[in-house]
C-alpha cells in the first residue's frame, strides 16, 4: 500500500495528518515503533519511538472507548479488535514491555482489560483468541518472573500482574495459567520478593486457585504431583514467610481446604503429622490474626472423624494443653459462627482420651536434681 | 545469600528514622533518611496487627499508589515490612505544609497571588488523580505540602481514605470543616471526585483567611449541620475572581459542581504572578527551627510483637532428643583430680554471697521480654525440616516435666543467670553474665533443646562427681 520511507518519523507524521485514521493503522504503527525500539542504535531514536508508542496507545484507548470525535462506528471498533489479534499486538507489547514508558504500560493494561470484556455474537472474542494463542499468557508469566531479576522492576511486575489477574477471571484463561509450570515460580517470588512483588504474587496464586473451584479441583489438585507440590510450597510460606506472607498464605490454605470439591487436598493435608505440627505452632504465634487463620485449618483437622493415627496421637498428647489454650484463644472475636466453631472444637478435644500420667513429677523439687536419672527411670518403666 | 539480601531490605537498615511528624488513625508518619539514596523521605508506618483492614485491600491500595507518578503529588517510593508493620515510603516535602505557612508566617491568611499559585498547583494534582478516578478525600491546607524548592505537592492521600470508604460505608473520611455535604449525608450511597472540589473551595477560603469557615464552632456540629446550612461564602477585601472561585467550588449539589479540569480554567488560577514559594519556604524553615517539631507516635516503633521472647504457649511434639551419651567414665578420670569443692569459682570474688533473697519480681517468664533480650530468636521460625530429629514415640520423664510447663531455657538457664546477674558486684561482671546468657538464648533459638541437653550434662557431671567423692 505504502512504500517504505527512509525517514519514517517525519513521513509518518505527515501521513497521519493527511489521512483519516483507520484502526488497523493505529495497530500497525504501534507494531512498527516496537520494532524500532528494538533496532534503534541511539538512545535518542529509542526514546522517540517509545514516546510514539505511548502516544498511539493513548489514541487506541480513546478509540476503543469511543472517546473520539466523531465517535467511531461499531464496524471500525470491530476492525480494531481484528487488527489487534491479527498482528498479535499484545504479544509484541509484552515482549517490549520493559521498554515501554510508565504511563504507556498502564494504557496497555487498560486496553487489554477492555479487550477481554469485548464480546461479539455472545462470544468473548479476546478470550477465545488468547486461548488459541497461549503464548501471550505464557509471556505474562515469564515477565512476572523476570521482574525478580531486574532491579526496580516493581512497576513492570504490578502492571503485568494486574493483566494476569484480569485473565484469571475467565475459566479458559485460568486453565492456561494453572497448566504453566511458571506458576510454581510465583511461590518463590512470594518468599523472596519485596513487599509489592511478594504480595501481588500471592494474590495471583490466590485468585488462580480460588476463582474457579471446579476447574481447580478437577484439573489441578486431581494431579497428585500438583497437590503435593502445593502443600510443600504453601507450608514453606506459612513457616518461613514474612508476617504478611504467613497470614495471607494460611488464609489461602484455610479457604482452599473448606471447598467441598477440594476434598482430596483436604484429606491429604489434614492427615499429615507435619502439617498438624506446623498449624499448631502457628496457633501459638504472637500474632492474634495469624492464630485465627491457623485455627481455621486446625478446626478441620480436629473435626475430621477419621483422623490418621499420628495426628490423633499428637492431639491426645496435647489434650490438656489444647483445652488450656482454648480458654483464652479468640476471646476478642465475637462472630457467632466462630464462637460455635470454637465450642465444637473444644468439645471434640474434651472427648479425646485422657492420658494418665504414670509418674507424678514435682517440677520444682526434682528438676534441678537430676533429670537424666528420672529420664532413665521413665525409660526403664516403659 | 538470599537471606542476607532480604536482611539488607529491612527498613531499619535502609532508613534511619528521624522523628515522628504526624499521627493518623492508620499509622504514624515519620521523617526518615534513606541511607542508600542519601535523601530524606516520609515513612508512614501501618501496624497490621492492630489494623482491622484486610491486608489484600491495603495492598491493592498501595499498588494503586505505586501507579501514580506526577510532579504535583507526593510520590510513592516503596513499601517494606518490619515486625508487624508496613512502612510506606513516600517523597518527603521538606518545606512543610501550607498550614505551617499560616501558623508561622501568615497568621491571618496568605496573600492572594500566592494562594492563586498554590491552588493552581493543587488543581494540577487533582486533574491527574481524578483522570484515574482517584479521590483524595482530605484536601486541606495541612495536606498541601511544599518542597525545599518551594514547589507545591498534594500529600497524604491514598491508603487510609480509599480503604475506609470502601470497607466501612457510613464512616466519614476527611476532616469535618473541609468535608463536602454529600460525604456527610448518610442516605447518599457514595460520592465521587467532586467531593475534592468542595474541600478545595474550603481550603482556598482557609488559605486566604487563615482558618476554614466556622472554625470557632464545634467540628461535629459543623459537620452535622452541613447538609442543612447554605454554603459558606468568602467575604472581605478579596478579588472578585477569588470570591467567585470559592463559590464555584462550594456548590452543594455535586452534580452541578465543576470538575477539576474546569476549575483549572478559572481566571483565579489562570494568570499567576509567581512560580514558586521558595522565599516563604526559606523563611518558614528558620521559624520552624526554633520549635521542636517532634510528636509522639501512636504506636511506638520500639514496641515489637516479635520481640524475641518465646511464645506463650508450647506444644508437646517432641520427647527429649536421644542424646548420644559421652563416655563418662574416661571423661571423669581425666578431670577427676580437679576436686571441684576446693577452690572458689573465679566469679565468686566478684559476687555477693549466696544469701540471695528470692524476690517475687524475678520470675523468669516476665523477664524474658526485657529489652536487652529482645533480639534472641528473631529468626526462630518453625522449621518444616527441623534441624533436630525429634523422636515422637518415645515418651520420657523429661517430657513429663515439660508437660508441667518447664522450659529449660526460661526456668533454669535464665533463672540462674538472673541470679548471677543480681549477685554480681560490678557492672563488668554483669556484662559478662549477660553476654553468656545471650549466647545461650541464641543457641537455644537455633537448636531447640540446647539448654535442656546442657542441663542434663551438668546434672550428670555433678552426679558423677558426687559419686566419685562419696567413694
Amino acid at each position: 500500500m505504502f512504500k517504505k520511507y527512509k525517514n519514517q518519523d517525519l513521513d509518518m507524521t505527515f501521513w497521519w495528518k493527511k489521512n483519516p485514521k483507520s484502526p488497523q493503522d493505529y495497530v500497525k504503527f504501534i507494531s512498527d515503533q516496537l520494532i524500532k525500539i528494538e533496532s534503534s542504535s541511539t538512545q535518542d531514536s529509542k526514546r522517540k519511538a517509545q514516546e510514539e508508542v505511548s502516544k498511539y496507545l493513548m489514541y487506541t484507548k480513546h478509540f476503543i472507548l469511543g472517546d473520539t470525535d466523531p465517535r467511531p462506528t461499531a464496524e471500525s471498533i470491530d476492525e480494531l479488535y481484528c487488527a489487534i489479534y491479527r498482528s498479535e499486538l499484545f504479544y509484541d507489547l509484552l515482549i517490549h514491555f520493559g521498554d515501554l514508558e510508565f504511563e504507556a504500560r498502564k494504557e496497555v493494561t487498560l486496553i487489554f482489560s477492555i479487550c477481554l470484556r469485548y464480546s461479539k455474537d455472545n462470544k468473548l472474542v479476546t478470550v477465545d483468541y488468547l486461548v488459541s494463542k497461549p503464548k501471550t499468557l505464557r509471556m505474562m508469566l515469564k515477565i512476572v518472573e523476570s521482574a525478580m531479576q531486574r532491579k526496580a522492576a516493581n512497576d513492570l511486575f504490578l502492571t503485568v500482574g494486574n493483566m494476569l489477574m484480569e485473565c484469571i477471571k475467565y475459566e479458559q484463561l485460568c486453565r492456561i495459567v494453572l497448566q504453566d509450570p511458571q506458576l510454581w515460580k510465583l511461590f518463590d517470588i512470594v518468599r523472596f520478593g519485596n513487599f509489592e512483588t511478594s504480595t501481588e504474587s500471592l494474590q495471583i496464586l490466590s485468585s488462580a486457585l480460588t476463582t474457579h473451584t471446579k476447574l481447580v479441583s478437577k484439573e489441578f489438585f486431581n494431579h497428585e504431583n500438583n497437590m503435593n507440590k502445593f502443600i510443600q510450597n504453601i507450608n514453606k510460606l506459612m513457616a518461613h514467610g514474612s508476617y504478611v506472607t504467613k497470614r495471607q498464605s494460611t488464609k489461602l490454605l484455610a479457604s482452599l481446604i473448606v471447598v467441598r470439591s477440594n476434598n482430596q487436598l483436604m484429606n491429604t493435608y489434614i492427615n499429615s503429622l507435619d502439617n498438624l505440627k506446623l498449624i499448631m505452632v502457628l496457633m501459638t504465634d504472637k500474632s492474634k490474626n495469624l492464630q485465627h487463620e491457623a485455627f481455621n485449618v486446625f478446626k478441620v483437622m480436629v473435626a475430621n472423624p477419621r483422623k490418621s493415627k499420628p495426628v490423633f496421637d499428637i492431639l491426645v498428647k496435647n489434650r490438656e494443653k489444647l483445652l488450656k489454650y482454648f480458654e483464652t484463644f479468640g476471646l476478642d472475636y465475637q462472630e457467632p459462627t466462630f464462637i460455635d466453631e470454637k465450642e465444637f472444637i473444644v468439645q471434640e478435644i474434651e472427648s479425646l482420651p485422657r492420658i494418665v500420667s504414670s509418674n507424678n513429677v514435682d517440677c520444682s523439687a526434682n528438676v534441678t536434681a537430676s533429670p537424666s536419672r528420672d529420664v532413665a527411670a521413665a525409660q526403664d518403666m516403659a | 545469600m538470599l537471606g542476607s539480601f532480604q536482611k539488607s531490605l529491612d527498613p531499619s537498615n535502609t532508613y534511619t528514622i528521624r522523628q515522628c511528624v504526624g499521627r493518623g488513625n492508620f499509622g504514624d508518619v515519620y521523617k526518615a533518611y534513606d541511607k542508600a539514596e542519601g535523601k530524606t523521605v516520609a515513612v508512614k508506618v501501618v501496624n497490621l496487627e492492630q489494623s482491622e483492614e484486610d491486608i489484600d485491600l491495603l495492598a491493592q491500595e498501595i499498588f494503586f499508589l505505586a501507579e501514580l507518578k506526577s510532579p504535583f503529588i507526593t510520590n510513592y517510593i516503596t513499601t517494606l515490612t518490619e515486625d508487624v508493620s508496613m512502612w510506606i515510603v513516600m517523597e518527603y516535602c521538606g518545606g512543610g505544609s501550607c498550614a505551617d505557612l499560616m501558623k508561622h508566617i501568615y497568621i491571618n491568611g496568605i496573600p492572594e497571588k500566592k494562594v492563586a499559585f498554590i491552588t493552581s498547583q493543587v488543581l494540577k494534582g487533582l486533574v491527574y488523580l481524578h483522570e484515574q478516578k482517584k479521590i483524595h478525600r482530605d484536601i486541606k491546607a495541612a495536606n498541601i505540602l511544599l518542597t525545599d524548592e518551594g514547589k507545591v505537592k498534594l500529600g497524604d492521600f491514598g491508603v487510609s481514605g480509599q480503604i475506609r470508604a470502601t470497607l466501612k460505608r457510613g464512616t466519614f473520611v476527611g476532616t469535618p470543616y473541609w468535608m463536602a455535604p454529600e460525604v456527610v449525608c448518610k442516605e447518599n450511597d457514595g460520592y465521587d471526585e467532586k467531593a475534592d472540589i468542595w474541600s478545595l473551595g474550603i481550603t482556598v477560603y482557609e488559605l486566604l483567611k487563615g482558618a476554614p469557615p466556622l472554625s470557632k464552632c464545634d467540628p461535629m456540629k459543623v459537620m452535622i449541620n452541613l447538609p442543612k446550612r447554605k454554603s459558606p461564602a468568602l467575604h472581605g477585601h478579596y478579588s472578585h475572581s477569588a470570591k467567585n472561585f470559592v463559590s464555584t467550588c462550594l456548590v452543594k449539589n455535586p452534580v452541578g459542581r465543576a470538575s477539576a479540569y474546569e476549575m483549572a480554567e478559572h481566571n483565579f488560577v489562570s494568570q499567576l504572578a509567581i512560580s514558586d514559594l521558595k522565599e516563604d519556604v526559606g523563611y518558614l524553615k528558620i521559624k520552624k527551627a526554633n520549635d521542636s517539631h517532634s510528636r509522639s507516635p501512636r504506636y511506638s516503633l520500639e514496641n515489637r510483637l516479635y520481640d524475641g521472647s518465646a511464645p506463650n504457649f508450647t506444644w508437646d511434639f517432641e520427647s527429649i532428643r536421644s542424646v548420644k551419651k559421652p563416655n563418662l567414665g574416661s571423661a571423669l578420670l581425666s578431670t577427676a583430680n580437679l576436686s571441684p569443692a576446693s577452690s572458689p569459682s573465679p566469679l565468686s570474688s566478684n559476687m555477693h554471697s549466696p544469701s540471695y533473697q528470692q524476690t517475687e519480681g524475678i520470675t523468669p517468664i516476665t523477664h524474658a521480654t526485657t529489652p536487652s533480650f529482645r533480639q534472641y530468636n528473631k529468626d526462630n521460625n518453625y522449621e518444616v525440616e527441623s534441624p533436630m530429629e525429634i523422636d515422637l514415640d518415645s515418651s520420657s520423664m523429661a517430657e513429663e516435666i515439660r508437660n508441667k510447663g518447664l522450659d529449660y531455657y526460661k526456668n533454669v538457664i535464665f533463672h540462674c543467670f538472673r541470679r548471677m546477674h543480681d549477685r554480681a558486684h560490678d557492672n563488668e561482671t554483669r556484662v559478662y553474665v549477660d553476654e553468656v546468657l545471650k549466647n545461650f538464648a541464641f543457641a537455644e533459638s537455633k537448636v531447640v533443646g540446647f539448654s535442656e541437653v546442657f542441663i542434663e550434662e551438668v546434672a550428670l557431671r555433678l552426679d558423677s562427681i558426687k559419686d566419685f567423692l562419696a567413694k
